[in-house]
């Protein structure tokens, strides 16, 4: 844990695992990076925009038996509409995704890719078309490529582990196999990272410290 | 932690300047005007109209915003589509819950389902698909189908006429159907909801349960079970009741003998016994044998006299045989050993009392007999009486009593299959 | 078991109970003489 001060409008700032180098200040919004023990600050971000989601930060869960703490959030858009990508930092230091599209959740882990020979992720690194409905195996699962988008950030707030400017155009691969599982291919700024999991509901990781709606009974599970 | 906020975001239509209501915050991406049906994009800041109204305005049955809780989860009404494949119409409701997302309210127009997007991809087998481990088999073939009304928030560009290409696969109480546009494919789970269960839930007036009609594709036969309870029950009771057959056919011959037949129509009487019958009650047999007959017949008179009593039982039986040739064809009819069945008779000590007549059959084209008209035919007869054995009558008599009740429901099933399976045509409702 | 199925049941061994009696007492609606409740053909003396 280590606290700051903005370099820009000179409020505190918390960060809360030394692993994570990005923080959207709270208050003046500017990108804080990290590096080292230097602070700076790399242009503002918007808002992210007013919605319903049950998330926020500060959202606890818990997959495989691990707890998880949500501590930052990604608004994407894209053509046909927007989604969240929510940070997970996990008990054991290690940090996941729990993206949220059309009222449902993927937890998704970081997989290394460096191995994979899998054509879906070298067409994405390759900037080529990759068709509906095509196979691609990451770690021993086969799924299919479930839809393609073009997409960009919209806002963000948090901490992060990469820098969100508006307009960095993103291309993000969604797959989906038989068992439940999904994973995820996105190329930022010409890097390619792939992600796998698989689609979780609130009552499956045990979601508490969820955004309370008048008008709403919380949840069973989130009681 | 911060106070709880409403989902609920009042906005103004910039088309007719109208409140209407954001439910979904974030997900919604296309609003249709509920007071003039402009489709306004969500996902633009000053919700930019995409579409003007092509149909008239229609407020749906169950009023965006309607909350009802099914299954224990509380949704609330978003949006409302309509569409149509051009045979039948159906309608949609867009459920929404900040916690548990998205359902869809589908309604038949008799039956309602509660249908959420599937999370995993489903295994093929040629006509059939597999989802965690059940089994649902192809329902007709793909069909088109169109959004004829829209009105309320989405999480998808809806618009009046988008297609899409659907194909079903069912299996009682579930229903599986996949979509298809040009771009993506969504498979989507459906709950066939019981009777009442989504009028109650949202408020609106029950519908008439009834079987008749065109039963849902996956709606389960309610004769079902009833069907398989009785077929077990009938079959068990039908073999109980050739058990008690098996067991209880034993006949006991009591008394046999023969007598000497002439065929001259002078009646022969001859006194076989005594016999006894020892039971409370009992059936008896008389059988008669005349093998050497032909072309001529016997009237068989019985009295079975209860020797105490003097009470007499009668039956009557013939014995005959008959064979020529006609057109070119030989052909042959007759009984010469013909069997009579007395039920009930009661104990005691009977004789019984055969008077045989017989006659011969004389026809136009019959031969002349061999021998001269002054000798007579005598035919050897022979009577045996026996007690017990079963009535094969009272068999059949019951096993179609007991069939009865199967056969209904049989029937009944098959005719709800029938019509369930039945392809649409536009004469249906 | 739903109440159609054990009403079925009840009949059912009401038919095997008939049956049995039937078996038992060798009487039948099919015979072709003797006591049969509906059709009497005895003559002669009926009572004792």
């Amino acid at each position: 844990m280590i606290d700051a001060n903005c370099p820009s409008c000179g409020a505190a700032v918390h960060f809360r695992t030394p692993a994570l180098p990005v923080k959207i200040c709270d208050y003046c919004r500017t990108t804080l990076v990290r590096s080292g023990d230097v602070l700076q600050a790399m242009g503002k971000v918007a808002e992210v925009p007013e919605d319903v989601s049950p998330l926020q930060i500060g959202t606890r869960g818990s997959d495989g038996g691990i707890g998880f703490e949500l501590i930052g959030r990604i608004r994407m858009r894209w053509s046909g509409g927007g989604w969240n990508e929510w940070l997970a930092l996990f008990n054991d230091g290690s940090t996941g995704w729990l993206s949220e599209a059309m009222g449902r959740f993927m937890l998704l882990r970081a997989v290394a890719h460096d191995g994979l020979r899998t054509d879906a992720v070298r067409r994405v690194r390759d900037d080529e078309t990759i068709p509906i409905g095509s196979e691609a195996t990451i770690d021993g699962v086969a799924y299919r490529v479930n839809d393609v988008k073009d997409a960009t950030f919209v806002g963000s707030e948090g901490e992060l582990p990469f820098s969100t400017p508006a307009d960095t155009p993103i291309r993000s691969v969604d797959l989906m196999a038989p068992g439940g599982e999904c994973a995820s291919i996105q190329k930022d700024r010409g890097e390619v990272s792939v992600y796998a999991g698989r689609y979780v509901t609130l009552s499956d990781i045990a979601a508490s410290n969820l955004r309370a709606f008048e008008g709403w009974p919380t949840p069973r599970f989130a009681a | 932690m911060t106070a709880p906020v409403s989902t609920v975001r009042a906005l103004t239509c910039p088309n007719c300047g109208g409140t209407i209501a954001l439910r979904a915050a974030g997900s919604t991406i296309s609003i249709v005007c509920e007071h003039c049906g402009t489709t306004l994009d969500a996902t633009s800041p000053d919700l930019a109209p995409i579409a003007q109204a092509t149909t008239a305005m229609q407020r749906p049955p169950i009023a965006l915003g309607t909350r009802g809780d099914i299954g224990g989860v509380l949704w609330e009404v978003v949006g409302y589509v309509e569409r149509t494949d051009t045979y039948v119409s159906w309608s949609e409701y867009l459920l929404f819950n900040p916690y548990d997302g998205y359902a869809f309210l589908v309604d038949d127009g008799r039956r309602f389902s509660l249908g959420v997007l599937l999370d995993r991809l489903p295994d093929h087998t040629d006509g059939s698909i597999t989802v965690d481990g059940l089994r649902f088999e192809r329902f007709g073939s793909r069909y088109g189908a169109w959004v004829t009304f829209v009105v309320g928030e989405f999480y998808w560009r809806v618009s009046v006429q988008e297609h899409v290409e659907i194909t079903d696969f069912v299996r009682p109480g579930t229903m599986l159907s996949c979509e298809e546009n040009a771009d993506e494919r969504t498979w989507t789970q459906l709950r066939l909801l019981d009777f009442g269960e989504a009028e109650t839930a949202f408020g609106i007036p029950k519908r008439r349960k009834s079987y008749g009609g065109t039963p849902a594709p996956h709606e389960p036969s309610p004769y079902g079970d009833s069907m398989k309870e009785a077929l077990i029950i009938g079959v068990v009771a039908a073999i109980t009741l050739i058990a008690i057959l098996l067991m209880g056919s034993r006949t006991t011959m009591l008394d046999t003998a023969s007598l000497a037949v002439p065929l001259n129509g002078t009646t022969t009487t001859q006194v076989i016994g005594p016999v006894d019958l020892p039971d409370r009650m009992a059936g008896v047999r008389i059988a008669a044998r005349a093998d050497r007959i032909d072309n001529s017949w016997i009237d068989l008179d019985y009295s079975l006299v209860n020797r105490a009593t003097q009470q007499s039982f009668d039956a009557y039986a013939t014995a005959d045989q008959y064979h020529g040739v006609s057109g070119g064809e030989s052909w042959r009819e007759g009984d010469s050993t013909p069997n009579v069945q007395l039920s009930s008779i009661p104990a005691g000590k009977y004789d019984l009392v055969v008077e045989a007549t017989g006659h011969r059959w004389t026809s136009i084209a019959a031969a002349a007999p061999d021998f001269g008209s002054s000798d007579t035919v005598t035919i050897p007869l022979t009577i045996t009486i026996s007690r017990g054995g079963i009535f094969m009558g009272n068999l059949v008599l019951a096993l179609v009593a007991l069939l009865c009740w199967p056969v209904i429901i049989v029937l009944l099933h098959g005719g709800f299959e029938k019509r369930r399976r039945a392809p649409v045509t536009e004469d249906d409702e | 078991m739903n109440r159609v199925s054990i009403l079925y049941a009840v009949f059912s061994l009401g038919v095997i109970a008939l049956f049995t009696i039937a078996a038992r007492d060798g009487f039948s609606p099919f015979a072709d003489g003797g006591r049969r409740g509906i059709i009497y053909t005895a003559v002669g003396p009926n009572h004792k």
